[in-house]
């Protein structure tokens, strides 16, 4: 039989009372801070999970940011596009009433002016900001994207953002574009046929693809003699033929084109083909052989003059370049016979800008005399309208979805939130109430082990040794 | 029978009950002496006499006051105190690295999930001030953390020696007294007697140092304890060597004996699970947070050196480290740069310079070769030296220093040139030549041949100090001699291996011809021969590149077209891309009704390019490179030299937020290129957070923590449920002694009663035998 002694006696008590304070100060510690595990050695495996949890809360947190973000941006960016094609809607008011017989060309210059107020407007809806960025900008959000550049030679809308698209991660895994690149939006031109109008040239489309838009201008004009018999040499005087021309000598007299005969030699003489062509000469002497073909060469520009694109007529196919934005016009020039000017028109290319800025230029460039060619334009205009209108519904509709998307978006983040959160909450809460409960529980079991063991360690022998 | 006798057996009675009630006071009075072990008086009838046919007792006879010891129980309380004092000290150190790591709550998992929280917040408009400094701030408080968790654990670790050095004190305190106590209690017993007390504090300075470290007590037949602790003799006899505590140069704490350099090795006790925290899971703990930390640095930094910060290429940029000198010849940087010093590995591989003019935005790329076995940083500055527009110099610290001519830039981004033919020997304003294929080329020297530029015969000889092997020729080495020879007229360049001769002249007017010479090196090299190449006005083909390269590595993509003809107008006009080997990747159609001038085609991984009006020529060798860029530092040893690292140092205690960054936020590399909206950084830094990372065994950044928090958790919770085993162990232990040893004061108060009565009894004995002689002596009178 085991001896109990006195010490043995108040050990086992202070033993008792400190291990269910012990249980007493984890509980209540539990109780305060709401939570099971307040350090890692509370429950390791716990911990494992808990971590990585609130981390993914944290994750949860920024998605929903950046969804709500992406909802205020994309709905920013659906407002300024539904605004850029109610400007859209009201061209075509303006252009049909332009358009009507009775508007008298003074009206259609008040017309441009309004046109113009339209095309800043539709320039301050392109260049629309969020927080001091560029919406549509791709990613150099910190310049404006349009910069209207007006010219002598024409003007144009030039896009100084790049097609990229600022990016954010919105759910696990996924990521949404914050903004659609502008020159999708505004600069988005189809491609079309290109037609030449109202000169008499003889040059045609080529029917390769051409990155001219809206109106443009041929320039035909003549570039020297190729091939020409000995002693003839081009004149100072206007020259209007062009092309493979025949001459013959005879008599002393010169005849180019099967026109009349002009005796030579002769000096700046303009000498006229069987279709009505001149061609201005010098000829010093008598021409070997006397008779044959020579090239009277063609320069073509669409830039006004500053570059221009030398033909030989060897090859049918020329391309004209433009120095100024480097757009090609592909002409074929195969019956080209004359100089002039060739009104192009780049069909289906006319986004937004190109549209507006045509179209006020044609109205302030209205007179009584071109009267019937503004007209004519304005109609095409009115064509092309629909086309320029499609950059800007297309973005609409890819907003609108975006938007509609985020606000799923937002709810599933709410909803993986709400998963995590209990997750979490599993791992690491306290059940209060159960804690509670226990709390009491040990109380009691501290109270009664206090009242035992001094009922215990106070009796002795001695108390009754009398 | 004497009545003498009789009085001398109660008297002897008497003294016997006297020393057990004695002995009985001395037991209560040492009741709560630690250590005590109750005694016990034995008594035996004492050696009786003959009286005739009878033996008759004389009495009673004390013959020894003995302690109630179970030496059995001792020697598993000895050894349960050892491991109790070192589950106790387990405990403790755990809990306080538990309170140093604070998790979950503001420890480094916090700080980590809010840095990445606020590289996400930056992506939503990178160019933003408040934000930039925000992820600055992020990493400042993420560094901070580290350090002071080094703090901390260093100063936990630091106090191990003092703490060790305390209780080595103590172990030899109780060591001397033992030896001392031996001496005693050798004294007394060779007299014959039990020195029970002596024994009892002997035994209590053994159990203090069983507290403290693993002993062995062994009992000599002379009643001496000896001691080992740790295998050393501690206490023989009665002398005793004591122990002593030393600083190792790697501030690890050692026990000696005495003064000597002979080392113990001891394992057990509060001592022993001290040297094990400091020796063994302090260093633990700390080296998987300086894992962390360097793993941290290293792959942030390698986002941030290949990135554009906000405020454009750098101008002039300063390594944050400097090349030790290893060798030890006073100079910096002209070791190898593996046994240069620094603090990240740097492997073989590819570093690209990007030189940018400010002005008009163009891009010139520059792939170095970097060798960390052969290259010294030196090595690295000149070549970096060698690019257009850079100058590089190694400083007397060691570090690298790169500056740009005014109005130049560079920086180590991946951005893809926009106009990867500045050079213009793809359908270029000014005639060009390129050969047939990329080099090396089997020239044959010395040679010549003959360039006629705009009809005029420029000759170029080539001879064998041109190359370092003329059979094996770069196009990189037949340019320098080109351009050495005839500079002034024409420009000769290494595109994608391959050599392109281009004419200084442009316009419609400038041509360029071949005529081989000497050796035929023309033929060699697959450069057209007999023909003459035309210029063209404005400015030719006009090339641009879009886009962001998705693809896996770095690659080559070389353009030639595959045949002769204008852009837009030649009908099945197309454009080859070849890889660096020459096989093709893609065949881009630029023929009319297809194509117009300008229009973006796609190649591969994400890259677009266009192609602007104007001719192009196969027959002459046209050729452009693009180099798509995934990594711009293959070598790590942007980060290796902190060329604009985001992060400095490489451990938990060295950590922190270059200042340069720190005091501009600008200089944090959101993208690649510069621009204000590009996040490619942010990106590559936001995939980071998921990524698992070889120096992390595969881990996340936050995974490998959770794991280390997790790991620690364990211990602790071990540590603390160990504790109250050996507790519970030593609380049975001590009760079983304490019912063998221990003073049960109702046991001493009976024995009280019971040998006062035994000295009343005695005293009416001698009452008795008084009263018997006296009778007696009445008769007699």
């Amino acid at each position: 039989m085991t001896r109990i002694t006195q010490s043995m006696l108040y050990s086992r008590a202070l033993r008792d009372v400190q291990s269910s304070l012990r249980g007493s100060v984890r509980l209540q510690e539990n109780v305060a801070t709401g939570r099971r595990v307040n350090r890692p050695s509370d429950d390791p495996a716990a911990m494992l999970r808990i971590l990585p949890l609130r981390n993914d809360l944290r994750n949860l947190d920024q998605f929903r940011n950046n969804a709500e973000l992406a909802r205020e941006t994309t709905n920013l960016g659906a407002d300024s596009l539904q605004e850029a094609s109610e400007i859209m809607q009201s061209t075509r008011e303006l252009l049909v009433q332009a358009n009507n017989g009775t508007t008298s060309v003074s009206d259609l210059a008040g017309l441009g002016e309004r046109v113009d107020q339209m095309l800043g407007q539709m320039l301050g809806i392109a260049n629309t900001r969020r927080a001091g960025r560029y919406l549509f900008a791709g990613t150099v959000t910190d310049r404006a994207p349009f910069v209207l550049e007006e010219g002598s030679t024409g003007s144009r809308v030039r896009y100084g953002g790049n097609s990229e698209s600022v990016r954010l991660g919105v759910a696990p895994g996924v990521e949404t574009e914050l903004n659609t690149p502008g020159d999708e939006l505004f600069m988005r031109r189809g491609g079309g046929s290109t037609t030449f109008a109202g000169g008499n040239t003889g040059a045609r489309p080529s029917g390769a693809l051409d990155n001219g838009s809206g109106f443009g201008e041929l320039r035909v004009t003549f570039g020297g003699l190729s091939g020409a018999p000995t002693q003839v040499t081009a004149g100072t005087g206007s020259t209007t033929a062009l092309g493979n021309l025949s001459y013959t000598v005879s008599g002393g007299a010169l005849s180019i084109g099967g026109g009349p005969s002009v005796p030579i030699p002769v000096t700046n003489q303009a000498f006229t083909t069987a279709d009505g062509r001149t061609i201005n000469l010098t000829v010093s002497g008598t021409p070997t052989p006397a008779s044959g073909t020579f090239t009277s060469l063609a320069n073509l520009s669409i830039d006004n003059g500053a570059s221009s694109t030398s033909v030989d007529f060897s090859n049918n196919a020329v391309q004209v370049r433009d120095s100024t934005d480097g757009s090609v016009l592909n002409v074929d020039v195969s019956t080209l016979a004359r100089t002039g000017t060739e009104a192009v028109t780049y069909g289906g290319t006319f986004d937004p800008f190109t549209l507006l800025i045509e179209m006020r230029d044609t109205l302030r460039g209205a007179t009584e005399a071109n009267k019937d060619a503004t007209r004519a334009r304005l109609q095409t205009i009115l064509g092309e309208l629909d086309g320029a209108h499609d950059g800007v519904l297309n973005g609409l509709s890819v907003y609108g979805g975006r938007s509609e998307q985020m606000t799923a978006l937002t709810s599933r983040i709410d909803s993986l939130e709400l998963a995590s959160r209990e997750s979490l909450s599993n791992a690491e809460d306290a059940d209060l109430t159960e804690s509670i409960l226990k709390m009491n529980q040990q109380q009691l079991v501290y109270q009664a082990s206090l009242s035992v063991s001094a009922r215990i360690v106070q009796t002795s022998l001695l108390d009754f040794l009398r | 029978m004497t009545y003498g006798f009789g009085l001398g057996a109660g008297l002897k009675a008497l003294a016997a009950a006297r020393l057990a009630i004695q002995t009985a006071g001395h037991n209560v009075a040492n009741a709560n002496t630690e250590g005590y072990s109750r005694q016990r008086v034995l008594q035996s009838a004492s050696l009786p006499f003959s009286a005739g046919r009878f033996q008759i007792g004389s009495g009673v006879e004390v013959s020894d006051v003995r302690s109630l010891v179970d030496e059995g129980i001792e020697r598993r309380l000895r050894l349960q105190l050892g491991l109790s004092g070192a589950a106790e000290l387990h405990d403790l150190r755990w809990g306080e690295i538990e309170g140093v790591l604070d998790e979950p709550g503001a420890g480094l998992s916090t700080s980590l999930g809010d840095l990445f929280g606020r590289i996400g917040r930056l992506k939503t408009d990178p160019a933003d001030r408040a934000l930039r400094g925000g992820v600055v701030q992020g990493a400042t408080s993420l560094a901070q953390g580290f350090n002071l968790l080094a703090t901390r654990f260093g100063e936990v670790q630091a106090s191990t020696f003092g703490e060790v050095r305390g209780l080595v004190e103590q172990v030899n305190e109780n060591a001397s007294a033992i030896a001392g106590l031996n001496r005693e209690i050798n004294a007394v017993e060779a007299a014959g007697q039990t020195a029970n007390d002596l024994r009892d504090t002997r035994e209590q300075h053994i159990k203090n140092i069983s507290k403290l470290v693993d002993t062995r007590a062994i009992e000599r037949s002379n009643g001496n304890v000896d001691l080992i602790a740790g295998g050393y003799l501690l206490v023989s006899g009665t002398t005793t060597t004591g122990l002593q505590a030393h600083r190792n140069a790697d501030n690890r704490t050692s026990i000696k004996i005495g003064d000597s350099t002979q080392s113990v090795n001891i394992t057990g006790g509060r001592i022993g699970a001290l040297l094990e925290q400091e020796g063994k899971h302090l260093p633990g703990l700390l080296g998987d947070v300086d894992r962390l930390a360097k793993e941290i640095a290293l792959q942030f930094n390698r986002v941030q050196t290949t990135g554009v910060p906000r405020s454009g290429s750098f101008s002039a940029l300063t390594s944050y480290y400097g090349a030790v000198d290893g060798d030890g010849d006073g100079q910096r940087g002209d070791e190898s740069l593996a046994q240069s010093g620094l603090p990240f590995d740097i492997t073989r591989g590819e570093l690209w310079v990007t030189v940018r003019n400010k002005t008009s935005g163009d891009i010139e790329r520059t792939r170095l070769d970097i060798d960390p076995a052969l290259m010294s940083l030196r090595d690295v500055a000149s070549a970096v030296e060698g690019i257009d527009h850079l100058t590089a110099s190694v400083d007397p610290a060691g570090r690298l220093r790169v500056t740009a001519d005014a109005d130049w830039g560079f920086d180590f981004g991946n951005q893809l040139d926009p106009k990867p033919d500045s050079f213009g020997s793809f359908g270029g304003a000014q005639p060009s030549m390129g050969s047939s294929g990329a080099g090396p080329f089997a020239l044959t020297v010395p040679a010549s041949f003959t360039v006629n530029v705009n009809g005029t015969p420029r000759t170029v000889s080539l001879t064998a100090s041109d190359f370092r092997t003329p059979s094996a020729a770069t196009a990189a080495e037949v340019a320098a001699a080109i351009n050495s020879q005839i500079g002034a007229d024409v420009t000769a360049k290494d595109v994608g291996g391959r050599l392109v001769i281009r004419s200084d002249a442009a316009g419609t007017a400038a041509t360029l011809g071949l005529t081989d010479g000497t050796a035929s090196p023309l033929a060699a090299l697959g450069m057209p021969i007999g023909t003459t190449a035309t210029g063209q006005a404005n400015g030719g083909v006009a090339i641009g590149v879009t886009g962001t390269y998705s693809g896996a590595d770095n690659k080559r993509l070389v353009f030639k077209p595959d045949g002769d003809g204008q852009i837009g107008v030649t009908a099945g006009l197309t454009i080859g891309v070849f890889d660096d080997r020459g096989n093709r990747l893609t065949t881009l159609d630029v023929g009319p009704g297809r194509y117009k001038p300008g229009d973006s085609l796609a190649v591969v991984d994400g890259i677009s390019v266009s192609f602007g009006a104007g001719r192009v020529s196969a027959g002459n060798g046209e050729v452009f490179a693009l180099d798509a860029i995934k990594d711009a530092d293959t070598t790590d040893l942007l980060v290796a030299i902190g060329m604009n690292s985001l992060f400095v140092g490489d451990s938990a205690a060295t950590i922190k937020v270059n200042e340069a960054i720190e005091r501009d936020p600008e200089l944090l590399a959101a993208g690649s290129s510069g621009v204000a909206g590009d996040a490619s950084n942010l990106t590559r830094l936001l995939d980071l957070r998921e990524e698992g990372l070889g120096g992390l065994n595969d881990a996340s950044f936050e995974d490998f923590w959770s794991d280390v928090v997790g790991g620690i958790g364990f211990e602790a919770a071990a540590a603390d449920s160990l504790l109250r085993t050996q507790d519970s162990v030593l609380a049975s232990l001590e009760s079983e002694r304490a019912s063998v040893s221990g003073v049960d004061l109702d046991e001493e108060m009976i024995d009280l009663v019971r040998f006062q009565q035994a000295f009343e009894a005695a005293s009416r004995f001698i009452n008795t035998v008084n009263e018997m002689s006296r009778t007696l002596m009445d008769i007699a009178r």
